[in-house]
């Protein structure tokens, strides 16, 4: 049965005709970029978000950070249709949880939140789930 | 105990369909468009966000009941949902590697939450 399946093949090709093996990133490392600088962009509303939060509900510095987590989303919406364009969405999804470090890095220089050890532990492993998860181009 | 569980199944639900979403603007961005508004402007794209909308009022409201602490793990259910949406609905491929990683992590994010 399985000899009746095709066999992948070992090296992929991208759009421009590169050789892409194993280990190697799936995507341009132009669109890698433009894929974090959007992840950082979105770690933002939630910095925005939690502004947000500390407002008297529905008071006019609560719309305040509130339209700017929805400026911030727009923003994110528009560029993250482009990266999709580019990747697939589970290789898009392996590098999101990276905004869990920017908002560590958010929380310290805004809102003078203290980092614990389980925070910095936990952003190690996630960013080598990340490493391990967005070199997994089989 | 079983009204907290009620309000993160809610959360869970809007996780859920916000991965849903996330799928109608992969295969949105797949297709091809005469004109590049059409890109942002066609009816998955627009469910889509009008799902990601009303995830957010759903979490806002599950918010209400459940501690923010808990909100990394709730959300990080979507590098579950996500990867099993894509593998079946845009034939995605995972590689063991790929599974490996995120499985990793979706433990930082526990660590992290501790």
């Amino acid at each position: 049965m399985s000899n009746e399946k095709k066999e992948r093949p070992k090296v992929m090709r991208s759009e421009t005709g590169t050789p892409k093996k194993r280990g190697k990133l799936e995507v341009s490392l132009g669109w890698f970029l433009i894929l974090h600088l959007s992840l950082i962009v979105n770690s933002m509303a939630g910095a925005a978000s939690k502004m947000a939060g500390r407002q008297k509900f529905l008071s006019l510095k609560f719309f305040f950070f509130y339209g700017l987590v929805l400026v911030i989303t727009f923003a994110f919406a528009l560029v993250w249709q482009q990266v999709l364009k580019h990747m697939s969405l589970t290789f898009a999804f392996t590098n999101k949880p990276i905004t869990m470090i920017w908002g560590i890095i958010w929380g310290v220089l805004i809102f003078q939140e203290k980092v614990t050890w389980n925070m910095l532990l936990g952003s190690g492993v996630i960013l080598a789930g990340i490493i391990i998860g967005v070199s997994g181009n089989e | 105990m079983s009204n907290l569980g009620k309000y993160i199944a809610i959360w869970m639900f809007s996780v859920f369909i916000s991965s849903v979403a996330q799928v109608m603007l992969k295969v949105a961005a797949n297709k091809t468009y005469d004109k590049k508004i059409k890109e942002y402007v066609n009816p998955l794209v627009i469910t889509a966000y009008g799902i990601f909308f009303l995830s957010t009022i759903l979490t806002m409201y599950a918010l209400k009941f459940v501690p923010l602490t808990m909100s990394p793990i709730i959300e990080s259910t979507s590098y579950i949902f996500v990867p099993v949406l894509g593998v079946f609905m845009l034939r995605e491929r995972i590689s063991k590697r790929r599974l490996l990683g995120m499985g990793i992590m979706v433990i930082g994010i526990f660590i992290f939450t501790l």
